[in-house]
């Protein structure tokens, strides 16, 4: 298969070209060249392995369909059969995004909690969209997505293998990465199989260690291929099972994990526990799907606030009294906004997202803010950012209207209407 | 920045150690040990890079001649990116079987070089011979036969040069598996064997191993599927041979 020389036009099947302006990378599977096309540069991945029609077909049929959400650096144009094989083009991965090897090897860091959380929030929303329209991703591992360390931008590259739930592109994956049904050869990557590797790549995010690679792995002195199946299939254990400790995390070995676990709030530790029981790990409808995670983290999320005391941001949790991780005071619970699943701590800065307010997946935009009294500090209320007018009512019955810029004071009692689906109380 | 996250360690990674075993007997003299020692040189920076950025693993070189005798360049693998080669000199007979018997004792956990705190990868195996051993190799090699990070090990051997196919047949027995023996005619093609070798076995050997259905059963098969399909299809590797029946390559060694 031929290498390709700087300065070749490669004709695609929009009926345009590209020019090979220079070698950019190559793996396995291929090389990848920067390219002119229509007046700007591209990435081309050329293929240096044979691939049959169905993938070039499938290929293309996502070209011409599109890419799922912005997250994606999707195949934009496929080429025509020359040169003795193919490729597509994509956007270029801008400046100043980050594999996840290298967090993972601390060479790039979060500048913040925020954006770290901004991040997993971001993979969910992502394949959330993929997975309604239909696709599985497949082949996940960490070389797919590339992170901005300061905001958590994500984009998510290698998308060639993406094709319709229940559909497979003859691929292999990556042990640590791929379900363990797949690891024992019972099934092919789907879109269960994916909600597993998307959980893998949440929780290397938050907690920088693998989640099945405690004891069990260390006492193994040869990692050989026997040994990562019987690691990463169906009888894998989550290092942070709670009913299983034998594959625990290891003192000196697995420090991130040690150190971030007690810190990250409760709902998000049961969340994992959840996703990698023994009975999701043998039963792939019992993991926890893009939505939900949407959800978790969008709750994790509200639960890093500021802390009263020493005024540096910690998790705490919305049910009891916490303990600021920075300088070890007490926080007092916190008025918390009851509404849907969410439980928002009313603390100074604290926002309301449109989707807590409603059944919208839009996580980003925010209806309300809380906000501190100009004359007295101490008095805190919701401000309304939204268009929509908020009502409020109070233990009493009477209802007071909240409209767009105005405010209603943080209350246990109140209850409010935030949207015709987000009723909420404050508790 | 908070006690959460002002801390974060390097994710613990495995160790992969690749071994280069070198045949320095007199008949490497000239050209194929100078050619050899430049290649190897050459590939530890892409090694290196492999290493580095490797989540998987981190990759450490050790380098065992044999001759005569065996000697190791380092008692210990060393780290890639401290690793410097020292040019090896050819002189003597070829004692595979003291080889083999040396590298079966450094294979071994309890007392040998892959006794790594955050556990090791299966070795990476390099063997270059260019002729048949002198010495009775099959009980060493049947002992390292037996030694489970051997089984385990990606193994490719390199015949310099192809006199008659006896040699060939011999690494076979080294590499179980014929496909990993590969033959070079000449200096250049010993220079892109080693550095397309070195890296494609490092690659495979310091990272998670494939799964699924359609996924090779074993590091060494994916290893032994690339190079064969990059003996078919990259151009550069062309006239390098891959089995035991060598037919079609005229040695060219320079006069020395």
């Amino acid at each position: 298969m031929a290498e390709l020389s700087v300065g070749t036009q490669v004709r695609l099947r929009n009926n345009t070209t590209c020019t090979i302006k220079k070698e950019l990378g190559r793996g396995g599977q291929g090389i990848v060249y920067l390219v002119d096309y229509k007046g700007g540069e591209y990435a081309l991945k050329w293929y240096i392995m044979e691939y049959g029609s169905a993938f070039y077909d499938n290929l293309e049929r996502n070209v011409n369909k599109g890419a799922p959400s912005p997250s994606f650096l999707w195949p934009e144009a496929i080429t025509e059969r020359q040169f003795g094989s193919f490729g597509y083009l994509m956007k270029l991965r801008p400046k100043g995004y980050e594999e996840v090897g290298s967090y993972l090897l601390a060479r790039a860091k979060f500048v913040s909690v925020d954006a770290m959380i901004e991040a997993c929030l971001q993979i969910c929303t992502a394949f959330q969209q993929l997975h309604a329209l239909g696709y599985s991703y497949q082949d996940m591992n960490d070389g797919n997505f590339f992170i901005n360390p300061h905001n958590g931008d994500v984009l998510i590259c290698d998308n060639d293998n993406v094709a319709p739930n229940g559909v497979n592109m003859g691929i292999a994956g990556k042990s640590g990465y791929m379900a363990p049904e797949i690891v024992e050869k019972e099934a092919l990557p789907n879109r269960y199989t994916d909600y597993f590797s998307q959980s893998v790549i949440l929780f290397l995010l938050f907690f920088m260690n693998r989640p099945f690679e405690g004891a069990k792995a260390i006492s193994c002195p040869c990692m050989n291929e026997r040994a990562e199946r019987i690691l990463n299939g169906k009888s894998s254990i989550f290092i942070m099972d709670p009913n299983d400790r034998s594959n625990a995390p290891v003192k000196g070995l697995h420090t991130n994990v040690l150190r971030r676990w007690p810190y990250a709030p409760e709902i998000l530790r049961n969340a994992f526990v959840e996703t990698f029981s023994r009975e999701a790990i043998q039963t792939p409808q019992k993991r926890i799907m893009d939505r939900k995670w949407q959800e978790i983290f969008t709750q994790v999320r509200s639960q890093y606030v500021v802390c009263p005391h020493c005024g540096k941001k910690t998790f705490i949790e919305p049910d009891r009294n916490s303990t600021c991780t920075e300088c070890g005071k007490t926080i007092v619970r916190p008025v918390c906004l009851k509404v849907g699943h969410y439980r928002i701590p009313l603390v100074p800065g604290q926002h309301i997202y449109l989707s807590q307010a409603s059944l919208s997946d839009d996580y980003a935009t925010v209806v309300g803010t809380v906000i501190r009294n100009k004359k007295n500090p101490d008095l805190w209320g919701i401000r309304n950012e939204s268009s929509i007018q908020w009502t409020a009512s109070l233990p009493s019955g009477e209802v007071k209207l909240v409209e767009s810029g105005g405010a209603m004071p943080v209350r246990a009692g109140l209850k409010i209407r935030l949207t015709k689906d987000g009723n909420g109380e404050l508790i | 920045m908070g006690v959460f996250d002002e801390n974060v360690d390097v994710l613990p990674r495995r160790t992969m150690v690749l071994f280069f075993l070198v045949d320095t007997s007199g008949s490497m003299e000239g050209e194929k040990i100078s050619s050899l020692n430049v290649a190897i040189q050459e590939v530890l920076p892409y090694i290196k890079d492999i290493s580095e950025s490797n989540v998987d693993a981190q990759i450490k070189v050790a380098v065992l001649e044999f001759s005569s005798g065996t000697e190791w360049m380092y008692p210990q693998p060393v780290n890639v990116d401290e690793f410097t080669w020292r040019d090896l000199e050819a002189g003597g007979l070829t004692c595979l079987g003291e080889a083999c018997t040396e590298l079966n004792d450094k294979l071994s956990a309890s007392h040998g070089f892959m006794n790594e705190a955050a556990g090791s990868f299966a070795p990476a195996i390099i063997l270059f011979s260019d002729g048949e051993p002198t010495d009775d190799y099959k009980r060493g090699l049947e002992k390292l036969r037996n030694n489970n990070w051997f089984k385990a090990a990606i193994k490719v051997a390199i015949a310099i040069g192809s006199d008659d196919n006896s040699n060939q047949s011999i690494l076979a027995e080294f590499t179980s598996n014929k496909e990993a023996v590969l033959t070079v005619h000449n200096k250049e093609q010993l220079k892109k064997i080693i550095r397309f070798v070195s890296v494609t076995a490092s690659q495979v050997a310091s990272s998670h191993s494939s799964v699924g259905k359609d996924a090779p059963e074993t590091k060494q098969d994916e290893n032994v599927e690339k190079i064969n399909d990059a003996l078919k299809n990259n151009q550069e590797l062309q006239g390098i041979e891959s089995g035991t029946d060598v037919t079609k390559g005229v040695d060219e060694w320079g006069d020395w």
